[in-house]
């Protein structure tokens, strides 16, 4: 295929770009993409390592069609603290920009951290100023967890499934669920 | 706390690569760093220049009370306020990462007086502890960092979800905050060209491999960063652990493995050391890579008991030594590439003659 700008070379970059509700793609050059990007390079990386971390194109598909429903043009939530956008998270670093988008961004991010991490479940300390599990909260905790783990098998989710009893082993440990890491 | 000159940083030894420890043939140093975040800031890559002074200065108050950044030697850096030399001398004893010196203020690194224990502020995270010491030694390490952050936990409110641990800026960190890593010396393992599966194989496990100096650096000198990726959905102790029996393992392979080049390529393997000794020793100009890759051979020499005169701190010293950074601050002045290859070649011959 032919570079599409200069159409001279053959096309050796191929971008896709998400742009309200549709995909564009383009085919460049080396020489080409390089021109195109002279300007913003960080910006234009950090885009694209922010869209893969977030598979940011997934979700604003999945927004899309809720926006849709609610007639709005908006392309996403937008964190009520610190006001960052779907469009904004796109071009960052894959930073977020504070504590409540872990929140607000919460499916997109769940999703994320399935793919990278070994599980969707802090096991390990916490910080001396958040209570500690205390036996009822684990008790309580123990049996959501195991009403979880039945609507996941019934799903057929049984990675989520094993997370879930995962936790329920570490919590069950009681010293290992409060003092973890303290007693490392 | 000092507001602190990077000169009397050069005046110390690199204290974590400076001791003997336990398994210090081919692991050089331990280093855990956790990241943390304020629950009512907003993270760095958002928050006003005012906001990321405010949290800076109640970062540093929080530190002043800790056990390690309490004492009157502790030392301070801010970043707008060091030059490019002594950019590269903080980045080269890993006391700052690149990201760090890109805009924004607010930035400060505070350094416990040995240098083992320190913290980034305002980087990609609000906090960054670390502490870095000398040869294998995970479970050690852990414990004192652990200590440090229930310290500064106790002053601190630190941004943190049921769900998913402690909150990061990028996902990546997200839950403990942890990263853990050993810098190993591979040499035989490159040199046999094993080291390809070896990379291979640590991927699969979610481990992540890096060269000498962070993430964008090549991998001269046979080092090798070897550290877990997962922060989320195991404990603390659980990924320690488990990266340090992929570690033990790794060493392992690297021991067997030059047995096994002695017995078999015995000539071979000696003189490439004696080539390594001899360019640190006679030449007159050395780029980084060269300097890296003899060191490499030289410490391999010192490792199979060849050099008598030369020892494993010495080598570790050098390592840092040769840095552009401590070139120039060594030598008083900024200096081309050209030059600082001419000052590297000098700094080596000195230091490998006064040792006969």
């Amino acid at each position: 295929m032919l570079c599409e700008k200069c159409k001279k070379n053959e096309a050796t970059v191929h971008m896709t770009h998400y742009v309200s509700g549709k995909s564009v793609t383009k085919h460049l050059c080396d020489e080409c993409f390089r021109k195109e990007n002279e300007n913003s390079p960080v910006e234009n990386f950090g885009s694209s390592f922010a869209e893969i971390l977030f598979n940011i194109k997934k979700f604003a598909s999945t927004v899309k069609t809720a926006a849709e429903a609610a007639d709005t043009a908006d392309s996403g939530p937008e964190c009520p603290r610190c006001g960052l956008s779907l469009n904004k998270l796109r071009n960052s670093n894959g930073q977020l920009g504070c504590p409540e988008c872990y929140q607000t961004f919460k499916v997109m991010i769940k999703d994320t951290i399935a793919n990278i991490q070994s599980g969707t479940i802090h096991l390990g300390k916490r910080p001396p100023s958040k209570k500690a599990v205390t036996p009822a909260l684990r008790e309580a905790e123990i049996a959501k967890l195991q009403e979880e783990i039945k609507k996941l098998i019934a799903a057929e989710d049984y990675e989520a499934a094993a997370v879930c009893r995962d936790r329920i082993t570490a919590l069950r440990t009681a010293e290992e669920s409060d003092h973890d890491g303290g007693e490392a | 706390m000092i507001y602190d000159n990077v000169e009397n940083l050069l005046n110390r030894p690199v204290t974590f690569l400076d001791e003997s420890a336990p398994d210090s043939q081919i692991a050089i140093s331990t280093r855990i760093r956790l990241a943390r975040n304020l629950a009512d800031h907003l993270f760095p890559s958002l928050a006003t220049d005012d906001e990321c002074t405010a949290v800076c200065d109640t970062i540093t108050a929080a530190a002043k009370k800790t056990t390690a950044l309490s004492k009157r030697n502790a030392m301070c850096f801010t970043s707008s306020e060091l030059d490019d030399i002594d950019r590269s001398i903080l980045l080269e004893r890993r006391l700052a990462s690149p990201e760090f010196f890109t805009a924004v203020p607010g930035r400060r690194i505070l350094v416990c007086p040995q240098e083992a224990c320190s913290l980034m502020i305002n980087e990609e995270d609000q906090l960054r502890l670390q502490i870095l010491r000398p040869g294998l030694q995970l479970r050690k390490t852990w414990q004192e960092i652990n200590l440090l952050d229930d310290q500064l936990g106790k002053e601190l409110d630190f941004a943190f979800d049921d769900q998913f641990g402690f909150l990061t800026s990028c996902p990546t960190n997200v839950g403990t905050g942890l990263r853990a890593s050993v810098m190993l010396h591979l040499p035989a393992l490159v040199l046999t060209g094993q080291m390809e599966a070896t990379l291979k194989g640590l991927a699969k496990l979610r481990i992540e491999v890096r060269g000498v100096y962070g993430e964008l650096s090549d991998k001269s000198g046979n080092l090798f960063q070897i550290s877990n990726q997962v922060t989320l959905g195991e404990s603390e102790s659980r990924i320690i652990d488990s990266l340090e029996t992929i570690i033990r393992q790794i060493i392992d392979s690297e021991l067997r493995t030059r047995k096994k080049l002695l017995q078999s390529d015995h000539n071979a393997l000696l003189d490439q050391i004696g080539r390594a000794y001899g360019r640190l020793r006679y030449c007159y100009t050395l780029t980084e890579k060269e300097a890296l890759d003899s060191l490499s051979g030289l410490r391999l020499g010192v490792d199979l008991g060849l050099f008598k005169d030369v020892n494993i701190a010495m080598i570790n010293e050098m390592f840092t030594g040769i840095m552009n950074g401590h070139l120039q601050k060594r030598y008083g002045k900024k200096l081309t590439t050209a030059e600082c290859d001419i000052f590297r070649a000098v700094f080596c011959r000195e230091k490998l003659r006064r040792s006969e």
